[in-house]
């Protein structure tokens, strides 16, 4: 018995010595490059993203990283953190070390979770670039009897809460588009959320609701094929996508809304770092493959500088908290 | 005709081979893996491919989306785990069948129909592309709850014999669908506080504990010091026999007309499609009280139409655009990329690539099963390590596996979770099954029932013919087989009668 | 959990367990409490905007109902005939195995936090094998140390999930 017992010591040892061991060396091909220097970057920057793998966001982490390696010479790990309607990865996010090594695609719902009961708020992050836009639009089945966003106007104004509108889910920024045009019109809309956006559109496609407000990503080929017919874009100026559809502000309804992504680490990084990942995302934004990337979804690649990009979420934000509390 | 050449040949190319034999490989890997779906793995390597050109890439994902639906058997007849959600309702008899020391003909029985239903599903994909399409866009909030309903009613088919506890497992399931945000005012239910649990329930972690790590805590609490039971080493025959190759036509049918229903229909995939055909096929059997406990006939229906569900998604999804599942969510994000816009479009400006489609699918479905047959004896090997071993692998696949969904903690403490509540479910003769079914329909039910009480207050439930269809049949398939036991029950009564005479 | 039957000879094949009438009217109360617990957890739900009866609380309230119901069936069911379980009956220790299996899997969770995976998945497959009864260099050495290896260049490297 007592030779068995130190035959098992003996084992146990042996194995806390190879695990030690492997460890070791483990960590040692963790830390890469192990900072050589000041100059950053030095070792292996994080990319993280609140969502699953293969969907839009990851996709534009994924793009913007494989520029950011060639960039800095670095390698640039993407690491999703989805679940919470992206809230577990932007908490995550804010519970990372501030030294520029971990940064994040900071979708709209940054701006709009931390008035929807989620522990999140736009002053927790540096942001160091906006990276694209999503334009709104809303559209209606081709068959539709609507021509024009005013003939919808009018009918959900003859018979509040006749025209259903179809949103992307509860919450949403979709959501959100169709009660800013319900207030900006005056009339009163029946909101139909659903899972996701595909499913909302496909409600509008399929005749289901009367009109469905969705970003031009989705709204556009199903108007290029006959499926829907797009009667205004939520933006300022006319997008490229839909040279011929009118905005909603032309037609006198003061609505500008839409999805966007921003780049952005936990709040406090030193600011030359900032300056240094905001120079790299402005070349990784115009570089030709994001550019098509995110072109060929619809939307518009486009950079705003870290000021800018802080400015503009906490705009965004404090204008989300008044519609919300309006839906 | 054309189109179909010009498809086919736009095939003939080696680097497009080598595309297939990757994605074979891969799919097959992570299927057999608990924890990665199809759908990660095709995200995961969509990062990859974006780079090649489009049917190189296409040849990719699809062969994964495909192989994956061979890999995923094998962990589910072999330790009661689905590898991905589409094979449940494999776990139902397929791993009964390998504790009884029939696995072998479980897993080549299985491969073959998984192909059979494969080939069907694309074979509708060619054919009927676009009026199928056109059916599937009649699929509104109100029919979308009736087919719901329908999958509801197969509950009691997946009690096991106690309709009761069966029904209890069912409501029980139906709640934990419920957590989370609510489906249209986005209210957080039964959350308490937990981020993570606001988009629900991991629902691959939730099933990995219900059957597989309930599975596994249920041998540990059985198993007796100093006797260790004896790891299965019986595998039993390798090829059906004729009789048995027989046996597997109906279910095989059966489960090729639900898959290619299923697959049609927009978000709903192989996991329901294998768990309502699995009920039919028990219906249709002359021996569904052998369903549950290592029927071959069991282990065909769902398999065949889990893989069936295949061709009706890429269909829907190249067709209108619309996601058919969740692989497909992820693949037509790819496919903008390379300008392959998925929609009627499509089938206008590049008729030859749904061939070219069909062609890479078929190509992968030989490959895959020929994979499926040649490693099959190794992969059973597994399975002649002592129980210790096994259970060791287990545990630690199935958490970082599931760990690895996400990158999740949290999703890895909901898995034991699960475990915990079906070893308990099971020790007072729960069963999952219901459960689980509850898991995937309760979300969908609630959802689509009230956006159709939004929409027109619901008037479309007893408007729409497809709605009132499948209301009615879902009314059949609960009151039918108590009509018909009353009937044998008075037959039976009337025999005795006339007999006593 | 309740467990009644006496302990078998290991050798005999695996005995039809006949739960007890007491474990039965336990399930149906636990079953109707938990309906209960339900109904009154979805009360407390926030409700943001009202939305007529099918609001977001009458789901979980209704199958809430129904688990009460499903308690009563229970207990009636009980009161009038035993079910027969296919379970073969636990052991002592197999329970505690379990139990021990349990807290090595939440100790791996917490070392896993401040160690690296490679390290503490070594131990834990030890560990495990060790607990569930296999002795000698290859069951603790070798075996943990392929299957983290496996384990490591699946997820680690291929997949390039963050252990």
């Amino acid at each position: 018995m007592s030779t068995h017992k130190s035959r098992t010591t003996r084992t146990l040892g042996a194995v806390a010595v190879v695990s030690v061991a492997l460890a070791l060396t483990a960590c040692a091909n963790r830390s890469d490059v192990a900072a050589t220097g000041d100059v950053f970057p030095s070792k292996t920057i994080t990319f993280l993203t609140p969502t699953s793998a293969g969907g839009a966001t990851d996709l534009t982490a994924r793009t913007l990283a494989k520029e950011l390696e060639d960039e800095f010479g670095v390698s640039v790990v993407v690491e999703n953190r989805p679940g919470g309607a992206g809230s577990v990865g932007i908490q995550y996010l804010a519970g990372t070390a501030a030294d520029g090594y971990t940064i994040a695609v900071l979708p709209v719902e940054v701006s709009l979770l931390g008035h929807q009961g989620y522990d999140i708020d736009p002053a927790d992050f540096d942001f160091i670039a906006q990276a694209n836009s999503q334009p709104g639009s809303i559209a209606v089945p081709v068959d539709s009897p609507f021509q024009t966003l005013d003939e919808l106007i009018v009918a959900a104004e003859a018979d509040p809460g006749s025209i259903s509108i179809s949103n992307a889910g509860p919450g949403s920024i979709w959501n959100l588009g169709a009660t800013d045009l319900g207030l900006a019109a005056g009339v009163e809309f029946t909101h139909v959320p659903f899972d996701g956006g595909a499913p909302a559109v496909t409600a509008a496609v399929g005749g289901q609701v009367n009109a469905v407000v969705a970003g031009i990503g989705e709204t556009a080929p199903a108007q290029k094929d006959g499926r829907l017919r797009v009667l205004a874009v939520l933006t300022d100026d006319r997008v490229p996508a839909l040279p011929d559809v009118p905005t909603a502000t032309e037609l006198g309804f003061d609505v500008v809304i839409g999805s966007w992504a921003a780049i952005g680490a936990p709040a406090g990084v030193p600011t030359d770092v900032v300056a240094t990942l905001e120079a790299a995302l402005k070349n990784a934004i115009a570089a030709p493959a994001y550019v098509e990337f995110i072109e060929s979804g619809g939307n518009i690649p486009f950079f705003r500088s870290a000021a800018d990009t802080t400015a503009f979420v906490q705009t965004e934000s404090e204008r989300f908290a008044s519609l919300l509390a309006g839906s | 005709m054309n189109d179909a050449i010009t498809g086919f040949a736009a095939l003939i190319d080696p680097t497009i081979g080598l595309c297939l034999v990757v994605g074979v490989l891969l799919g097959t890997l992570v299927g057999a893996v608990p924890g990665i779906s199809a759908t990660m793995a095709v995200a995961l390597a969509a990062g990859f491919t974006l780079t090649l050109e489009p049917l190189q890439g296409l040849a990719v994902l699809l062969s994964i989306y495909v192989a994956a639906q061979f890999g995923d058997r094998v962990p589910a007849i072999l330790i009661n785990t689905p590898g991905t959600p589409a094979s449940i309702a494999t776990t139902f008899d397929g791993y009964p069948m390998a504790k009884a020391g029939r696995a072998g003909i479980a897993l080549t029985s299985s491969a073959l129909v998984s192909a059979v239903g494969a080939l069907a599903g694309i074979l509708i994909l060619i054919f009927a592309a676009q009026p199928v399409a056109a059916f599937a866009l009649r699929f509104g909030p109100a029919e979308m709850f009736a087919l719901v309903v329908f999958g509801l009613t197969m509950m009691v088919g997946v009690s096991g014999g106690n309709v009761t506890k069966g029904l209890i497992a069912g409501a029980v399931g139906l709640l934990f669908g419920a957590v989370g945000r609510d489906p249209i005012t986005g209210d957080t239910r039964f959350t308490f506080g937990i981020p993570e649990l606001s988009s629900g329930i991991p629902f691959i972690a939730a099933i990995i504990g219900l059957f597989g790590i309930a599975e596994l805590f249920n041998q540990i609490i059985e198993s007796r010091k100093g006797k260790s039971p004896k790891p299965i080493t019986q595998l039993g025959e390798w090829w059906p026999n004729r009789a048995q190759r027989r046996e597997l036509r109906k279910p095989t049918a059966i489960g090729v007309g639900v898959g290619l229903v299923v697959g049609v229909v927009p978000a709903v995939g192989g996991d329901i499609a294998g768990i309502i055909s699995w009920d039919q096929a028990r219906r249709a059997s002359k021996t569904p009280e052998k369903f549950g406990t290592g029927s071959l006939e069991g282990v065909a229906a769902p398999d065949s139409a889990s893989t069936a569900t295949m061709g009706g998604s890429v269909m829907t999804t190249l067709a209108l655009g619309v996601p058919g599942d969740s692989v497909m969510a992820v693949m037509i994000g790819s496919m903008v990329v390379w300008g392959l816009q998925p929609g009627p479009g499509l089938f206008v400006n590049h008729p030859d690539l749904v061939f070219s489609l069909a062609t890479i699918m078929i190509a992968a479905t030989i490959l895959a099963l020929g994979l499926a047959l040649v490693r099959m004896r190794g992969v059973v090997k597994l399975l002649t390590l002592p129980q210790r071993y096994l259970w060791a692998v287990i545990i630690v696949f199935c958490l970082v596996g599931t760990f690895a969904v996400q990158n999740s903690v949290f999703d890895v403490g909901v898995m034991f979770a699960f475990g915990l509540l079906a070893l308990v479910m099971k020790r007072f003769n729960f069963p999952a099954g219901p459960l689980v079914l509850g898991l995937i329909l309760g979300p969908l039910a609630e959802g689509n029932l009230r956006r159709a009480l939004l929409i027109d207050e619901g008037a479309a439930l007893y408007t729409s013919p497809i709605a009132v269809f499948l209301l009615l049949l879902s009314l059949l398939a609960v009151t039918v087989p108590v009509i018909r036991s009353l009937l044998i029950a008075r037959k039976i009564r009337a025999h005795a009668h006339t007999r006593t005479h | 959990m309740e467990h009644t039957t006496p302990e078998h000879d290991p050798e005999t094949p695996a005995l039809m367990v006949v739960p007890t009438r007491r474990s039965a009217f336990l399930a149906a109360l636990v079953v109707a409490s938990a309906g209960a617990g339900v109904i009154v957890l979805s009360e407390s739900i926030t409700v943001s905007r009202s939305e007529g009866t099918f609001g977001p609380t009458w789901w979980p309230a209704l199958m809430g109902m129904l688990l009460i119901v499903g308690g009563a069936a229970l207990a009636v069911a009980a009161f009038f005939h035993r079910e027969r379980s296919g379970n073969a009956p636990l052991s002592r220790h197999g329970l505690m195995q379990l139990a021990i299996v349990l807290l090595l899997i939440v100790g791996y969770g917490v070392a896993w936090l401040y160690l690296h995976f490679i390290v503490v998945t070594v131990l834990f497959l030890a560990a495990l094998v060790f607990v569930t009864g296999a002795r000698g260099p290859k069951a603790l050495i070798v075996f943990p140390i392929v299957t983290t290896a496996v384990l490591y260049g699946l997820f680690g490297l291929l997949l390039r999930v963050p252990l």
